[in-house]
């Protein structure tokens, strides 16, 4: 897989992305379904193997802030690139419950849509396929001003 | 008016840039066209009947005679010589190619204009009063919070991709409501509180279209500085729970309702209980510094001229009633506030030339300091023109047709483009507004009706607002053939309702014969100095009704 985009750069993805309902791999870092992983989470918890949780379009960032500190990788699915929850999904989790590790973006989103959610906390994109991941790189940083705060800088107009 | 500083050029700047990228890879077949959508829309490039159609900002309804001969040039370089002013104070041209919007954006870019989210499922142009800041009873000036709420909402990270389009309108008038705020998605009302603090009545979930509904109070009074986050606050809410299910049902006036507006306004509240005196608060270092752009021009030491007035009165009783329509006061002794009709018999309510616009701003350099504003009714206004002037000013406006002195009147019609141009159309609405017009041609007897808003849509949308038209026409598809359904009683103003359905819809030419009764019926009933919409209220639509199916059938 080369469709992952971290730190500004193409990343080796070193996670696999559990499926509702897929086989579940016996070794390496997963990312399962949120309801999976809270079924059993003392079991996931105590497995001592790096676990990261997946939110569908209707999960809210609520559903995840009691295992915060133990997750190192939270990723949004985004049902159609249309579909803006995650941005707010994404502050929520970095601005109000102070999430420290990596938001993923993962789904059907733009490569358009990147700086976008870089602005919302977001810092991981597991693009649709290669050639977007390409794109997605080039469109990080389109605009070097920013009006409002963002996870990543405070209103331009504390600035001026 | 608002000038750029760097940070603000470099935004629309790079934001040229950035469509130019995007649209060279759609032309290289890398971007799909149903992924291509979000992002030409929220650029204002529609694909329409034609072509493409570009709806560019006029950001609270302000324009400089540099920006207005700007847009004459491009719709002579790119489109047909002519654009159209919107009822949401935005200009749209109809015909440019798509490979061409870049540069007319990077155009536009150099004289300080854009047309960032004019279309999309996002925060859209915010609008105003067209009098704002000249007004004579105003609680402040609206457009500093309108600029600080342009600034907020352009390029906004997290409500880029919503349910569906959200619109804010302000308004700054105790007594009256020309920006139609309880119409809007939230409807900010500039207010004092018992401490003469200035701060903000907020309405939410107001629209037309499908459902058409009143905005709903959220907040009595929402201190100044607070203004951004409680947007924030109002538009997380939405983001997370609106529907997205199905289109008809997104906006966030659905929401409200299905909430009800109490438990809404809890939500609200619990959201912004975090965000309130975080980032996004405003300093008053900041109020000050976009407030400077808006303080009064060097207004000359005048008297108001009513002896020269009364003379010219007098003498040209064409002068008089375009006086009479045309021209609103002024806060300040010796000038006045002048429309000029876009609404000439023969033009599509809101069209305006080449040739027009050039001389609209010419008349703004001569006679208003430069400046222009565009209204919801579909005109352009020179807000500070000296009454010694207006003469004159008459004069000139009349050799571009600008001077029709109907303002305010039934056939000041609001109107969308219709079937003429809109895909989204069921029906022509400009053919209607001009049967209209046509009907109507006696200036004595408009005068004598008085104030009338007719509002005409070509369908479902509203983008003729036709439910809050004193009479409104809405185009409907009946088997292919195009119908108009009449309501009677809507209200855009203080009073803001919703118009009621007369009865079964008409064929177009069977329209301007059902107003005339509609008239008719006014006339029979009204007391003296009583408004059409004022009748309508006392004696219900019965009697409207009873008339003109009575005569139709």
């Amino acid at each position: 897989m080369q469709n992952l985009i971290k730190d500004n750069q193409h990343q080796h993805d070193r996670w696999t992305l559990v499926e509702n309902d897929a086989p579940i791999p016996a070794t390496g870092p997963i990312i399962l379904p949120l309801a999976l992983y809270r079924v059993q989470k003392f079991e996931w918890d105590a497995a001592g193997r790096d676990i990261g949780v997946w939110l569908n379009d209707e999960q809210m960032a609520e559903d995840v802030t009691d295992s915060l500190n133990r997750l190192p990788l939270i990723a949004l699915r985004f049902p159609k690139f249309a579909d803006g929850r995650g941005f707010s999904k994404a502050r929520l989790l970095r601005e109000r419950y102070g999430y420290q590790g990596e938001i993923r973006a993962i789904g059907d989103f733009l490569p358009d849509q990147v700086f976008y959610m870089g602005r919302c906390g977001i810092d991981a994109y597991a693009c649709r396929n290669n050639e977007e991941a390409n794109i997605a790189l080039t469109l990080l940083t389109p605009f070097t001003v920013h009006y409002q705060s963002g996870t990543d800088s405070t209103p331009l107009f504390e600035r001026r | 008016m608002y000038l750029y500083d760097s940070f603000d050029q470099k935004v629309v700047d790079e934001r040229v840039d950035q469509f130019k990228e995007q649209t060279e890879r759609y032309l290289d077949g890398k971007i799909a066209d149903d992924e291509f959508l979000p992002l030409r829309l929220q650029n204002g490039l529609y694909i329409q009947r034609h072509a493409p159609m570009l709806r560019i900002a006029i950001p609270y309804g302000l324009l400089s005679s540099r920006q207005l001969n700007r847009l004459a040039d491009l719709t002579d370089q790119y489109d047909k010589g002519y654009a159209h002013f919107t009822t949401r104070q935005n200009v749209q041209f109809n015909w440019p190619a798509l490979e061409d919007v870049p540069d007319i954006l990077a155009d536009l870019a150099a004289v300080q204009m854009h047309a960032i989210q004019t279309s999309g499922n996002c925060i859209r142009n915010t609008t105003t009063d067209q009098f704002a800041g000249i007004s004579q009873n105003e609680i402040a000036d609206p457009r500093p919070w309108c600029e600080l709420i342009r600034q907020w909402s352009t390029l906004h990270p997290e409500f880029a991709f919503l349910p569906r389009k959200f619109k804010i309108a302000v308004n700054a008038s105790p007594d009256s409501d020309r920006a139609a705020v309880r119409f809007h998605d939230i409807g900010l009302e500039l207010v004092h509180n018992d401490t003469g603090e200035i701060g903000f009545r907020v309405f939410v979930g107001g629209g037309l279209g499908r459902t058409p509904l009143v905005g709903q109070n959220v907040r009595e009074f929402l201190p100044s500085k607070h203004l951004l986050t409680y947007l924030d606050a109002i538009l997380r809410v939405y983001n997370l729970s609106g529907r997205r299910d199905n289109k008809f049902k997104a906006r966030i006036k659905i929401l409200v309702k299905a909430l009800g507006v109490d438990a809404f306004r809890d939500r609200v509240e619990i959201e912004w209980s975090h965000l309130k005196d975080g980032a996004g608060t405003l300093s008053d270092t900041e109020i000050a510094r976009v407030a400077r752009h808006f303080v009064d021009p060097e207004y000359a030491d005048l008297n108001d001229a009513d002896t020269l007035l009364t003379e010219q009165k007098a003498s040209y009783p064409g002068f008089n009633r375009w006086l009479e329509r045309n021209v609103t006061k002024h806060k300040r002794p010796g000038y006045a506030a002048v429309t000029l009709s876009l609404k000439k018999v023969g033009n599509a309510p809101g069209d305006c030339t080449s040739r027009q616009m050039r001389a609209a701003a010419q008349l703004a350099d001569d006679y208003s300091l430069g400046g222009l504003r565009v209204s919801h009714e579909q005109n352009l206004i020179l807000a500070d023109v000296r009454q010694n002037h207006l003469f004159d000013l008459w004069e000139a406006a009349k050799l571009s047709g600008f001077a029709t002195p109907t303002i305010g009147t039934l056939t000041d019609v609001i109107c969308c483009p219709g079937g003429d141009y809109c895909a989204l159309a069921n029906a022509k609405s400009i053919p209607i507004a001009e049967a209209i017009q046509v009907r109507f041609d006696d200036l004595d007897y408009l005068f004598d009706l008085g104030d009338i808003d007719l509002n005409i849509s070509g369908c479902m949308n509203a983008c003729g607002h036709h439910h809050i038209g004193n009479i409104g026409i809405l185009g409907v598809d009946k088997k292919g053939k195009e119908f108009y359904q009449v309501s009677l009683g809507g209200d855009s103003g203080v009073n803001a309702r919703v118009g009621k359905i007369l009865g079964p819809s008409f064929k177009a030419d069977e329209v301007p014969a059902v107003v005339d009764t509609v008239i008719q019926v006014y006339i029979d009933n009204r007391r003296p100095d009583e408004a059409f919409i004022d009748t309508v209220e006392r004696i219900g639509i019965g009697p409207f009704k009873e008339r003109v199916y009575a005569k139709s059938h």
